[in-house]
């Protein structure tokens, strides 16, 4: 024990301090989030400052009320006059977006043109403006507005009245608390719980690849006979993979503090009320489910992680083996929940998927999701650990003692057969 | 007062896929001596040395360290130079000596101390600091042997120390070991460099196929071996050499002679044969070298009279050894 110590923390602090590590850790963020900025740019001036220039050739004179009627909208409407043949060209020059034509019978007719400017085709950019590019619905109800409130009058209702009755019914969006306090918290538990798979999936997958690298290398370059000869074949893998586990972990935790300090501080300046959202939150976060995705997460990392260091073992110096495609392998089962997901999301209780919960190395995933989702029955949930435990303790038995003969074996892969013997003795 | 034995090795067996690597040796390795072990490529000495080392457990068998608590195998009394060579690349000299040293028990402020005197005395100090791969392979060489010395062990196992080196390393080296020695550390020694391991080893473990071939102390090795070498600078007439009975083998030019005498014949006989018939200008009887010794062993198997073994460590039967 003493000697996987001292193993998983060389690997730790060395690994840590690499270049390699240093760039995938702060470059690899930063040159994303400096791409995230310039698609936000470039979005945001391709949008402009979300408002429509409106042209609106008035021949019913109600230009003065519908501009009162789009105060404050999205909308700003400009008088044009005749020649209505112009108007195309002018909105081509780029004056306005679009011109709405307002017939003098419009009272009689109840109907007005309307002419966006055409798209230029694949440029859909609608970030900010959330409307279809049909009949601008704003324009379209202060012009009903408009109408109700002159047939109102015509009728013999004051102005005054006639202009508050038009303005028709409005619903006020209100849930019940109780209800609303609920669906925040599933719909969290769901995103939290999603969110945990993925950071299981990205911190496995980082240390594994760290442990193929760092196993290959070792075997290649024959350092392999010199550590074995002070520490078992046992201590060394269990070094490793506690050593490049936590080396995962912080790098997990470094991004982590980074995104979620980009969120917080960077969110008011895109106008995202980021820390009262977050705040508001985290009341609600499961947080007696933590600690169990945290157990899963564990043992579901013992598992891949000393698969892929058996794997890696086995792979001859150059890479080009079947082994490579044994480490193809080992990402499935882990990914398996979240291809299942709209599958959980509906029944969550669906027999395959509690097939699935059973297969260790799908089980972290598939038990994660499934608890953020809906109840899960207790046993099940200890039957899954007891499952997942006994998994990874047998799988680490397994690659032990693959790991001890391969990865003293220069130049081929092993065959099936080969295994199999090594696994027997 | 008789040497303790550090390592036993009884009957050990080891086979991989149907291969006997290493087919039923035994041989005791005693405190503080310089222990060859020889052998043609692939006869099993790697294999051997994995198994003291505890990387392989013998099929059958067993290896022992008597001077350990209940004979078992301590990693961190035990030094080891792998024939085949690496270091981490992209790691400092330092902090890969203070590992290795801290597998092996020594604390991070003792191996870094121990460390630096190593490399000062090596003259590679100014490397302390330097990743490996900035280092040439015979430097790489030398970081190896101390990560194998660094925590004083008891046994130290270097295999082909001498691999790769040039000349004036590879006196360097035997010039460490015989330090070694002289701190009462036990060195098992194998390489190929005859010369060498005649020059530093007490005792000699031959083996060929997994099977012991010869072993024993080396000056009985050599006193009981069947031949004797005539290194003889003559005036007169060569030839009678050429035809003698007593000689096997002859090698003659201006008037300078090698011969190999018969087996068993005795150096006074070819003397008295010789007297009288030759003018004899310089004359030295001995028994070949080392080298021969191995190549005559390996490619013969051993030869007729074989020098007395212990009981148990007899080779018995012809099978296994050499095929002509």
């Amino acid at each position: 024990m003493r000697e996987a110590l001292a193993v998983a923390r060389w690997e730790f602090w060395q690994s840590l301090k690499s270049k390699t590590f240093l760039i995938a850790t702060f470059a690899t963020p930063l040159i994303s989030l400096g791409l995230m900025a310039l698609v936000i740019f470039i979005t945001r001036t391709a949008v402009g400052n979300g408002e429509t220039q409106l042209a609106v050739l008035d021949r019913a004179g109600v230009f003065s009320e519908l501009q009162d009627h789009l105060d404050g909208s999205n909308y700003r409407v400009v008088a044009v006059s005749d020649p209505e043949a112009e108007l195309p060209q002018r909105m081509q020059r780029g004056e306005f977006d679009g011109y709405l034509v307002i017939e003098a019978d419009f009272f009689q007719s109840r109907q007005a043109r309307y002419v966006p400017k055409p798209r230029r085709e694949g440029l859909t950019v609608t970030l900010g403006r959330l409307e279809p590019s049909g009949v601008p619905r704003t324009v379209r109800e202060a012009l009903s507005q408009i109408l109700l409130a002159r047939a109102l009058e015509n009728a013999g209702i004051q102005l005054e009245q006639a202009k508050i009755l038009s303005q028709g019914v409005q619903i006020v969006m209100a849930a019940a608390p109780e209800a609303a306090v609920e669906q925040m918290r599933a719909g969290l538990a769901i995103s939290v719980g999603f969110v945990i798979i993925l950071l299981l999936l990205f911190i496995t997958m980082n240390s594994i690849s760290w442990i193929l690298y760092g196993v290959i290398s070792e075997k290649r370059n024959r350092v392999v006979e010199i550590l074995l000869s002070s520490v078992t074949a046992n201590d060394l893998m269990s070094g490793k993979i506690l050593g490049l586990g936590g080396l995962a972990l912080v790098q997990a935790a470094i991004w982590a503090i980074v995104g979620l300090t980009v969120i917080f501080v960077g969110g008011p300046y895109v106008g995202l009320p980021t820390t009262a959202i977050g705040l508001a939150i985290l009341p609600f976060l499961a947080w007696e489910k933590l600690l169990l995705y945290l157990v899963y997460f564990a043992l579901g990392y013992l598992l891949l992680a000393a698969l892929s260091a058996a794997i890696s073992a086995t792979m001859s110096d150059d890479l080009q083996s079947a082994s490579s495609f044994g480490m193809s392998l080992v990402f499935i089962p882990p990914i398996l929940p979240l291809l299942l997901f709209s599958l959980v999301l509906e029944k969550p209780d669906h027999i395959a998927l509690k097939i699935v919960s059973f297969f260790p190395p799908a089980t972290p995933g598939m038990m994660i999701l499934r608890t953020a989702v809906g109840d899960v029955p207790w046993w099940e949930v200890l039957l899954s650990l007891i499952v997942l435990a006994l998994g990874a303790y047998g799988t680490m038995r397994l690659a032990g003692k693959i790991f001890r003969t391969g990865i003293l074996m220069y130049g081929k892969s092993p065959t099936l057969r080969e295994l199999w013997r090594w696994v027997r003795t | 007062m008789a040497a303790q034995t550090i390592l036993d090795i009884e009957n050990a067996h080891k086979q991989f896929d149907g291969t006997k690597a290493v087919d039923g040796v035994s041989f005791t390795v005693n405190q503080g001596e310089i222990f060859g072990l020889l052998g043609p490529n692939g006869a099993g000495k790697t294999t051997l040395i994995r198994m003291i080392l505890n990387i392989f457990e013998p099929d059958a068998g067993t290896i022992r360290f008597p001077l350990s608590p209940d004979g078992r195998f301590q990693p961190e009394r035990i030094g080891y130079l792998p024939e085949e060579r690496g270091l981490f690349e992209n790691r400092k000299v330092s902090d890969t000596l203070v590992f290795l040293a801290g597998l092996k028990g020594v604390p991070a402020a003792q191996a870094r101390e121990r460390a630096l005197l190593w490399l000062e005395r090596l003259q590679l100090e100014r490397y302390f600091h330097r990743q490996i791969r900035e280092l040439s392979k015979g430097m790489q060489q030398k970081i190896q042997l101390i990560a194998a010395i660094i925590h004083k062990p008891d046994l130290v196992i270097l295999d082909e120390p001498f691999a790769g080196l040039d000349p004036i390393n590879q006196e360097l080296f035997r010039d460490l070991i015989r330090e070694l020695k002289s701190q009462n550390t036990t060195v098992l020694l194998s390489a190929h460099q005859m010369h060498l391991v005649e020059d530093l080893s007490d005792r000699i473990f031959l083996i060929n196929k997994g099977r012991q071939v010869l072993y024993g102390e080396l000056r009985e090795i050599k006193r009981n071996w069947k031949e004797d070498w005539v290194a003889l600078d003559f005036r007169g007439d060569g030839a009678l050499l050429k035809e003698s009975s007593l000689v096997k083998s002859a090698q003659i030019e201006n008037g300078r002679a090698q011969l190999i005498l018969r087996d068993g014949v005795r150096p006074e006989e070819f003397l008295s044969a010789i007297v009288g018939k030759l003018e004899i200008e310089q004359i030295a009887i001995k028994k070949p070298p080392l080298h021969h010794i191995f190549v005559e062993t390996v490619t013969r198997g051993p030869h007729p009279h074989p020098v007395p073994l212990p009981e148990r460590e007899r080779v018995q039967g012809e099978g296994g050894k050499g095929d002509r």
